[in-house]
């Protein structure tokens, strides 16, 4: 029988909906906390700002947020002129205790919030309990349960009095602190991936970095000018020559260190970019074969971008070429006439649509196109940016505006009006999604956006539902 | 006479001749509207009616300034006619230091009303308790009748119709206490003070104009005190009953030519036609 229950729940359980996502929302002056079917779970006037401090893929119930609350009293020690700070709040709008931050980063996987007050940096649970307190300069939660980080007061200074190096400690899981011996960069600010952390070692030769391991053991001696995190088992370095490679968890060259830049860690793509001399590589994220070599010899100056793991734009003196992650063209150009760009708020799997913007600001040309280059939609004003992309759909943000001409001194400028730009947002095929008739909009999912028509803020969805509305004009401002 | 008369109305009407009918403006050639916050339904009404544009349409187009604000923004040729609250003193100065001669013409009464709490027993202030509320000779609420509490007294900012109506019409010279303030983020992240935004507490009072309480943002929990005695109505303002009333204008720069749509708009708001518009959107026009 119990059997029978525990089945029963489960299944319950499995097939219960999802919880209502929270949106943090900003209104003029005002700030909220809204979830997706138009629940207010803060007061209007209680916070002037606020913003989600949770990575994108945290589970909705788990997202934590930042609200600048609007003060009636200065707290102690802090004077008008400084810095906001800001108090956490859960997914249901509570404020994990009294607490004010200067600013925060949730780390869901490790189940922490690093904090900051000032440039302190400290720990809490995602229940608000402090774990450290802000006293650090910086902490790396290392994948154990404990942390690494530089103690106040283990800091090292000069004779003028500025920090110059500090003390690396371990601080773990069961409450030990233990001193690692590590004199290191007062405020690290990589992060714990594949079980390493680059950090910056102070020596006789300067700051080098190396990678300390979750004991804060030297696992790879700090030989190199530049280190960045791990990322699929590799991590991009560049030694004190100037040559930038691949590193293995062991140290050992996976990549030779003879380029001068690598797309490697932020790169979406099957394939990144790594320049050197007289060359721009494709390179296969997986195996490290070189895909496609393109030569830029001819030029003074060579550089290249990633889109959105779509293309790889390699520049050579103002020639531009476009290829696809499998090393075939996708088109020419001239980067001194056009540009080239794509940029999502939210994505998932590589977009088969570009931005190409052509002429000079503030009467350039705004297309949608195909990888090769081929309109699709337009012309815009502006495309501001992809908002999302997701399973070979997207959506991206138009703009529009008017012209007024200006003189002064005799010569004539073309200026933007400032009170007639408006915003829409169209399919991947141009389509209409929501007309050009906003004065701003905002992303919140593929589901709401928070959007401005006047006064008025409202949460919408694509079909023009209106969740959730509010007045700049509440306060009885006139 | 009469059949004469009506039969005269009835061909002006067949004629197609309409007595002072609002001018008709494409979009683009309407002028540039600005004003006061409480008079936003009215702007976008006269929108509508002169261009034929929907209220969504309406609403994206028209924003407004606020009150002194939009005097700048009149003086220095941004905007070409304003609704509005008389302003700060500053925009007069303004207009003056840019040589810029404004014409002014009232088209409707507001009035200045007086916000509590509706978990507040006191309904009604003398003039003399509204007055010694905010110069501070008055701070409990049991001074006026109500409760035992200490009196938050909210106010605007300096340069809001509403603070100058305040000063001018309530006041009558008298200085005003400092007003409490909450700190905010500005734009660049830093804490700045600025006048508290009033909060319905049992314990507050705070002030508005009539219209903008009642007919844009009637808010729940808020309720509006009578002054002697006499509750803010739109009977009241108009016959003045009510104390604290004051005119609303339409204002021009004195150089708008006699045919441009500004001038034209500005002409229509004081026909019967224009305050019969102002009516329908819950004004009172001027007398």
């Amino acid at each position: 029988m119990r059997r029978f229950w525990a089945l029963l729940l489960c299944a319950l359980f499995l097939c219960a909906p999802a919880g209502a996502e929270t949106f943090a929302v900003n209104a003029g002056e005002n700030a909220l906390l809204v979830t997706d079917e138009g629940k207010a779970l803060t007061a209007w006037g209680e916070y002037a700002a606020a913003s989600r401090v949770s990575p994108p893929d945290c589970p909705p119930e788990r997202a934590l947020f930042i609200a600048a609350p609007v003060l009636t009293a200065l707290p102690e020690g802090m004077e008008e002129g400084d810095l906001a700070r800001y108090r956490l709040l859960n997914a249901r709008g509570e404020a994990l205790g009294d607490e004010l931050y200067s600013s925060a980063r949730h780390l869901p996987e490790a189940g922490v919030v690093i904090v900051w007050q000032g440039e302190w940096a400290g720990v809490i649970g995602e229940d608000g309990e402090e774990i450290l307190p802000c006293a650090y300069g910086g902490i790396l939660p290392n994948g154990e349960g404990g942390f690494l980080a530089t103690p106040r007061g283990g800091y090292l200074y000069d004779a003028e009095g500025y920090a110059t190096a500090a003390r690396l400690w371990r601080f773990d899981a069961n409450g030990a602190a233990v001193d690692t011996g590590l004199v290191v960069e007062p405020q690290p600010g990589g992060g714990f991936s594949d079980g390493l952390a680059p950090i910056a070692l102070w020596s006789e030769e300067g700051w080098r970095y190396g990678y300390v391991n979750a004991r804060g053991e030297l696992a790879i001696p700090a030989a190199f000018d530049y280190a960045e995190d791990f990322r699929d088992g590799c991590a991009a370095a560049r030694t004190p020559s100037g040559g930038v490679g691949l590193l293995r968890p062991d140290g050992s060259w996976a990549l030779e260190p003879v380029y001068s830049e690598l797309g490697y860690l932020w790169g979406d793509g099957a394939a990144f970019y790594a320049l050197r001399e007289g060359s721009v590589d494709l390179i296969d994220r997986e195996t490290l074969a070189v895909r496609a070599a393109f030569d830029v010899s001819h030029a003074d100056y060579a550089y290249a971008y990633e889109l959105d793991g779509a293309a790889i734009v390699v520049v050579a003196d103002g020639e531009m070429l476009a290829v696809d992650m499998e090393g075939n063209v996708l088109f020419r150009g001239d980067a001194a006439e056009a540009t080239v760009s794509l940029n999502f708020t939210a994505r998932k799997g590589a977009p088969d649509r570009l931005v190409f913007t052509r002429g000079a600001w503030p009467e350039q040309e705004a297309f949608l196109t195909d990888l090769r280059l081929r309109r699709v939609a337009g012309p815009y004003c502006s495309i501001e940016s992809g908002l999302w992309w997701k399973d070979g759909e997207g959506r991206f943000l138009v703009c529009d505006y008017e012209l007024s001409e200006q003189t002064y001194n005799g010569e004539t400028y073309t200026f933007p009006v400032a009170s007639s730009f408006v915003y829409g947002v169209v399919d991947g095929n141009g389509g209409e999604v929501l007309p050009v008739a906003y004065n701003a909009i905002q992303y919140l999912s593929t589901e709401r956006y928070w959007a401005r028509r006047g006064e008025t803020w409202r949460m919408i969805d694509e079909a023009g539902n209106i969740y959730f509305e509010v007045s700049e004009y509440m306060d009885l401002m006139d | 006479m009469k059949r004469f008369l009506a039969l005269l109305l009835a061909l002006c009407l067949l004629g197609g001749f309409a007595l002072g009918e609002c001018p008709r403006f494409s979009p683009e050639e309407y002028p540039h509207v600005d004003g006061s916050t409480s008079m936003l339904p009215l702007s976008r009404a006269l929108m509508m009616a002169s261009t034929g544009v929907s209220a969504q349409e309406a609403e994206l187009r028209i924003s407004h300034s606020k009150t002194t604000l939009s005097f700048y923004a009149l003086v220095s040729g941004e905007a070409d006619l304003l609704l509005v609250a008389r302003p700060a003193q500053e925009a007069f100065d303004y207009a003056e230091d840019m040589g810029v001669e404004l014409e002014m013409r009232p088209i409707g009464v507001d009035a200045l009303v007086f916000l509590t709490s509706d978990k507040n027993p006191v309904d009604s202030l003398t003039q003399q308790q509204a007055v010694g509320i905010y110069t501070g000779a008055i701070t409990n609420w049991k001074e006026v009748g109500g409760a035992d509490a200490e009196i938050v007294a909210y106010q605007r900012n300096e340069t809001s119709g509403s603070q100058v109506m305040m000063e001018n019409v309530v006041m009558d010279g008298q200085p005003m206490m400092d007003a409490p303030v909450e700190y905010r983020p500005s734009e660049m992240g830093a804490l700045v003070d600025e006048v508290a935004s009033y909060r319905n507490s049992a314990d507050a009072i705070g002030y508005s104009v009539y219209y903008y309480v009642t007919e844009m943002y009637l808010r729940e929990g808020v309720k509006l005190l009578a002054i002697d005695g006499v509750a803010p109505s739109n009977e009241t303002i108009a016959s003045g009953e009510y104390p604290y009333t004051q005119y609303s204008y339409a204002v021009i720069r004195k150089d708008e030519r006699e045919d441009s749509p500004a001038r034209q708009l500005f002409d229509f708001l004081t026909t019967p036609e224009g305050k019969a518009l102002m009516a329908a959107q819950g004004y009172v026009p001027a007398a």
